[in-house]
């Protein structure tokens, strides 16, 4: 019984001693103009495993290009939003409006070269990003795994501030959203500017308003970003691209045909494009060019010449649109480059 | 089938030869024109018949069996019952006021068809009227589609685009044999409704618009979604005044559509007085008024100087529209108007429906559509499209405005919600044909080179380049539409085709099997608990009362149903034995590897009740540490406590002697980590355990709450408790 007694003693003075405070965190946090504490190999043992009576807040990422992790860089910025607000309202770090004080740091790993800290191999972790929440005490193994929403942008700060209000039962928590500048002075900018063209030359934007190949390319061209899947993307928020095996990159997530990159919708988009070029040219300029040189010896080479050209870039982009599309459908039956496996 | 989709197109493209008069040529004109139609209705038919083929005369998926159910009870009673048909059978104990909630458009007209064929002497089972309704009535979209597409360019393009609408994927994902769905009659309807107000509004006749109107009236009765017609007529006169191309016929045309058609419109019990009061339709009402104004301006305008009339329009414009939207907002806040519905919210902003209303996006026909989607249910037609458009853009006559508006925002809806592929599909054809139409103008027209004496060979040799390759393209969408059909749109998915490793086809039965065991098995009178998705099918095949079903109209009968779904035993019995039920149906795809099964819906309900009750249900807690959707050892205690769970994979892993393999999610199960039932007894497990089913235990003769009962069980029989589960005569299948 005495002895227990000791013991927990002896814990208690050598967890004081031993101890990580406040301060130290402040410092350490301090020192970064994001107010995110850096861990280390050399720190994160000291930071998370040493006793503390502070929440921490751990985000580990990796900016390298060669994880290629989209979500890992637009949370980094949220990241940052998301310690900025809570320093904001609690320069200390420390939160005065529940029933006790709560203080609560946030620290960050990042893989940006090819050597992984050892805090990634320490955790095992196989994905990125990830978020951890410390509690108070000092137990490195213990933590709360924050989930990522799927959706970026505020959605997700406001979703991560909440899970920490929760988790930390800390009543004040609010995110101070920065005035995005560049979006208003851009929209200003740009309304200043059409204003300005639509007064000083009225004649010639009236004249490029009521011009119908400007607006037969607008709408042609918004079909065809619809036709290229774009809503998905905005919908679903998919990634550019995607990383292969070997680090090289995916531009066509295959085998997948209800599912896309958003570099696809760029890539079918062009082809789109082409096609139906080819077609305006096979319908509207191969019969003007004709009819242009009509008379000139060169008539004939012209005609057949254009026509062959844009039948050729037709078949061409097609073979092009079969092929990918049977990376996205595996096993496709009528792909145009093997114009031979038709006729079996 | 083959052979009659190439002829089709093969003939078409010989079509623009004959424009020369005379009597003979047109005798001969007529009678091609008369075999392609006939060549396209076959192939319009012959293409959806797959499913009937490789499998069975069959009613498929889950909507078409209540519109079969509610057909059967028209032909059996009157038109009137019919109409005030109270169903007490489903959404227990609620029931429905299925009469003046439903589209009654689709059964009438099946209705009539029989009642024909009856009195002519071919008495026909209403089933097979059902089930070959929809390729019958292609065969009509197919013709509506030349006649409309005749306005927009001429015969030849009409042709082209008859022929490309019979046998486009895209349709037929709606239309094959025994898809007997609203939107099998309802695409005719709006090609029919089109057709006639492109006429009506270039000629300006009066027969035309009410025609429009009447077919409007008949798309009302058939389809939600009429409310696109309402929106895109208005919008096409819109824009044509804004245009400047105003003019008398538009006015005739366009009141007279507005006026006969929302009068009709409204004699449908379930539209009722929705065109004067719904959001959804003050467009259509917006433009009437808006039509007299610029009618009555045009009439000033002939009295006054030009000068004064500019002033004058522009200041009463401006006016009107403050005012006119002002009072939109007004009448809506005050509830004079009801506001836009939430389908029509998630149009436009994308992420309302995920937030506000899971129950609207967790139906798949409402995700967003990835390109490879286009692609397959259009082939080379996706890439004409958008020259089409462009084509048609440079003409620009009034019906070309029409297009051109159809096609840009059907081709936004298409892409935010994947079921309005369907009302993009008929545009896809007719821009497509216009572009390939005016391809062959130029290049098969060879009827210069055989009036010639000397051959141009340099000429010859360009035009056959670019034809052949068309044509090639031609015979490349027929084969890719075959191929299509077979594949991906004939399965009835009530019969799961499946091939064993040996190469031969089985038909998985298992849905049936167990509808037809409740049927036979269960007084008359059960009660079956399921997720909405089979409630229709139960109701249909196993002719048993269901909580709730695919007419989703209460979100929060659907969320109790979820919760029961996601709550321990005890609290799942409390809900079910309140809701009256008997049995408890779920669906189980891990043996078979359906990955359509109910452990995969689980999230969505979990979602939909937590919308109610978010004390109680927690999205996160189904989730295991590590945040994945995992259903073995590692599943959160929520997930493995929770009713879904333990239904679904009770007594799993013994029927592999211990390691039961969830084939879906891929997950190995051992028999520590299914959880006993002590609430519910497992009465009926289909051959392959697609559809498990549940009894709801009578409580306790002694009082005792039902896991004690359980408990003490275990206790007493642990020796002799070994369950013995007979393991199915299962194939490995691919």
């Amino acid at each position: 019984m005495k002895f227990q007694i000791l013991l927990s003693l002896w814990s208690f003075v050598a967890g004081i001693c031993m101890a990580i405070t406040n301060d130290n965190l402040l410092q350490r946090s301090r020192k970064n103009s994001d107010n995110i504490i850096e861990l280390t190999d050399g720190n994160y043992q000291k930071i998370l495993g040493t006793g503390r009576n502070a929440w921490i807040m751990v985000f580990l990422t990796s900016s390298s290009p060669q994880i290629g992790c989209a979500t890992c860089i637009e949370a980094a910025d949220e990241y940052k939003l998301l310690a900025k607000s809570w320093f904001k309202d609690h320069p200390d770090g420390v939160s005065t409006a529940g029933e006790e004080e709560t203080s609560l740091f946030f620290a960050i790993s990042d893989l940006k070269g090819s050597k992984i800290p050892e805090i990634f191999t320490f955790y095992g972790l196989e994905h990125v990003p990830r978020f951890f929440l410390f509690a108070p005490g000092g137990n490195i193994r213990e933590y709360e795994t924050i989930d990522l929403m799927n959706n970026g942008g505020m959605e997700r700060v406001l979703g991560l501030a909440g899970s920490i209000k929760k988790i930390a039962n800390i009543p004040d928590f609010n995110i101070y959203q920065p005035m995005n500048w560049s979006l208003i002075i851009t929209t200003a900018f740009i309304t200043f500017g059409i204003s300005y063209l639509f007064k000083r030359h009225y004649e010639l934007t009236t004249k490029l308003l009521s011009m119908r190949p400007l607006w037969a390319l607008v709408w042609t061209l918004f079909v065809i970003l619809m036709l290229g899947g774009y809503m998905f993307n905005l919908i679903r928020g998919s990634q550019l691209a995607g990383v292969g095996k070997d680090g090289d990159l995916i531009y066509f997530l295959p085998g997948q045909s209800s599912s896309q990159f958003k570099i696809e919708t760029q890539i079918t988009g062009v082809i789109y494009s082409g096609l139906a070029a080819a077609i305006v040219g096979l319908v509207l300029a191969v019969p003007r060019l004709k009819s242009y040189y009509k008379g000139s010896g060169k008539s004939t080479i012209v005609e057949v010449g254009s026509s062959a050209i844009f039948a050729i870039v037709v078949y061409t982009f097609f073979a092009g649109l079969t092929s990918i599309y049977e990376i996205k459908q595996p096993g496709y039956p009528y792909p145009l480059t093997k114009i031979s496996s038709l006729f079996k | 089938m083959t052979a009659t989709g190439k002829s089709t197109s093969a003939k078409n493209t010989k079509t623009p030869v004959l424009t020369e008069s005379g009597s003979l040529i047109k005798w001969v004109q007529t009678i091609l024109t008369l075999g392609i139609f006939l060549a396209i209705f076959g192939a319009a038919v012959s293409s959806r018949l797959f499913s009937v083929i490789r499998f069975e005369s069959i009613i498929h998926e889950f909507d078409p069996w209540f519109n079969f159910r509610a057909t059967k009870y028209l032909v059996t009673h009157s038109f009137l019952e019919f109409l005030n048909w109270f169903d007490d059978r489903t959404w227990y104990p609620l029931g429905r006021v299925t009469g003046g909630t439903l589209y009654p458009g689709l059964m009438t007209t099946s209705g009539a068809v029989w009642h024909l064929l009856r009195r002519i002497g071919l008495p026909v089972d209403i089933r097979n009227v059902c089930v070959m309704f929809a390729p019958a009535f292609s065969g009509i979209t197919a013709l509506a589609t030349y006649h409309f597409t005749k306005e927009i360019k001429d015969s030849g393009a009409g042709l082209l685009a008859a022929a490309f609408m019979a046998i486009v994927p895209g349709y037929i994902s709606r239309s094959v044999a025994g898809s007997y769905d609203n939107e099998a009659i309802a695409i005719t309807l709006l090609m029919v409704t089109f057709m006639f107000w492109i006429k009506a509004q270039k000629t300006g006749s009066i027969l035309h618009a009410t025609l429009t109107a009447l077919f409007y009236f008949y798309m009302v009765s058939a389809w939600g979604g009429y409310v696109f017609i309402t929106n895109l007529i208005p919008l096409h006169v819109f824009i044509l005044i804004l245009m400047g191309r105003y003019d008398a016929k538009l006015y005739s045309s366009y009141t007279t559509w507005y006026a006969i058609g929302t009068l009709a419109s409204m004699q449908i019990p379930f539209v009722g007085f929705l065109p004067i009061r719904s959001n959804d339709h003050m467009a259509a009402l917006g433009v009437f008024g808006l039509l007299q104004l610029v009618a009555f301006g045009h009439f000033v305008k002939t009295k006054v100087s030009s000068d004064k009339f500019r002033v004058v329009m522009i200041v009463s414009l401006a006016l009107i529209l403050i005012v006119g939207v002002a009072a939109l907002f007004a009448l809506t806040y005050f509830g004079f108007i009801a506001p836009w519905t939430g389908r029509f919210y998630s149009l436009w902003d994308t992420n309302y429906a995920k937030i506000h209303i899971p129950i609207i996006a967790s139906v798949s026909e409402h995700q967003p559509v990835a390109w490879p989607a286009f692609f397959f249910d259009t082939h080379f037609l996706i890439w004409l499209f958008p020259a089409g458009v462009f084509l048609l853009f440079l003409e620009l006559k009034n019906e070309h405005v029409f297009v051109i508006v159809y096609s840009v925002l059907c081709s936004y809806f298409a892409g935010v919600m994947v079921r309005l592929m369907l009302t993009l599909t008929p545009v896809i054809c007719v821009a497509a044909a216009v572009a390939l139409s005016k391809v062959f103008d130029v290049y098969l027209d060879f009827s210069h080179t055989m009036k010639d004496k000397k051959v141009n060979v340099s000429n010859l040799v360009s035009r056959l380049l670019v034809s052949s390759t068309f044509i090639f393209y031609l015979v490349l969408f027929v084969l890719h539409c075959v191929w299509v059909n077979k594949m991906a749109y004939s399965s009835p998915s009530v019969v799961l085709p499946s091939t064993t490793y040996d190469g031969r086809t089985i038909l998985i039965d298992d849905f049936r099997e167990a509808y037809y065991w409740l049927r036979l098995n269960t007084k008359e009178d059960a009660k079956i608990a399921s997720w909405w998705d089979y409630g229709y099918q139960i109701g249909g095949m196993a002719d048993r009362t269901t909580l709730v079903d695919n007419n989703t109209w209460n979100n929060t009968h659907i969320a109790l149903v979820g919760k029961a779904m996601a709550s321990p035993e005890e609290k799942s019995y409390e809900i079910l034995k309140q809701l009256d039920a008997d049995y408890v149906l779920v669906i189980f795809g891990g043996l078979l590897g359906f990955s359509g099964d109910d452990v995969n819906k689980f999230l969505w309900m979990v979602r939909i009740s937590e919308g109610i009750w978010p004390d109680e249900i927690n999205e996160r807690d189904y989730f295991s540490a590590s945040g994945e959707y995992r259903v073995d050892a590692m599943a959160s205690q929520t997930m493995k406590e929770c009713l879904m769970y333990k239904m679904s994979y009770q007594g799993y892993p013994e029927l592999f002697g211990g390691k039961g393999i969830d084939k879906v999610r891929g997950q190995t199960l051992l028999p520590d980590d299914v959880l006993p039932l002590d609430y519910f007894e497992e009465v009926f497990t289909s051959e392959n355990w697609l559809v498990r089913l549940y009894q709801l235990k009578k409580e306790d003769s002694e009082g005792r709450s039902l896991k004690d009962v359980g408990d003490y069980e275990r206790s007493t029989s642990k020796l002799n408790k070994k369950k013995n589960f007979k393991k199915p005569d299962l194939d490995l299948r691919v």
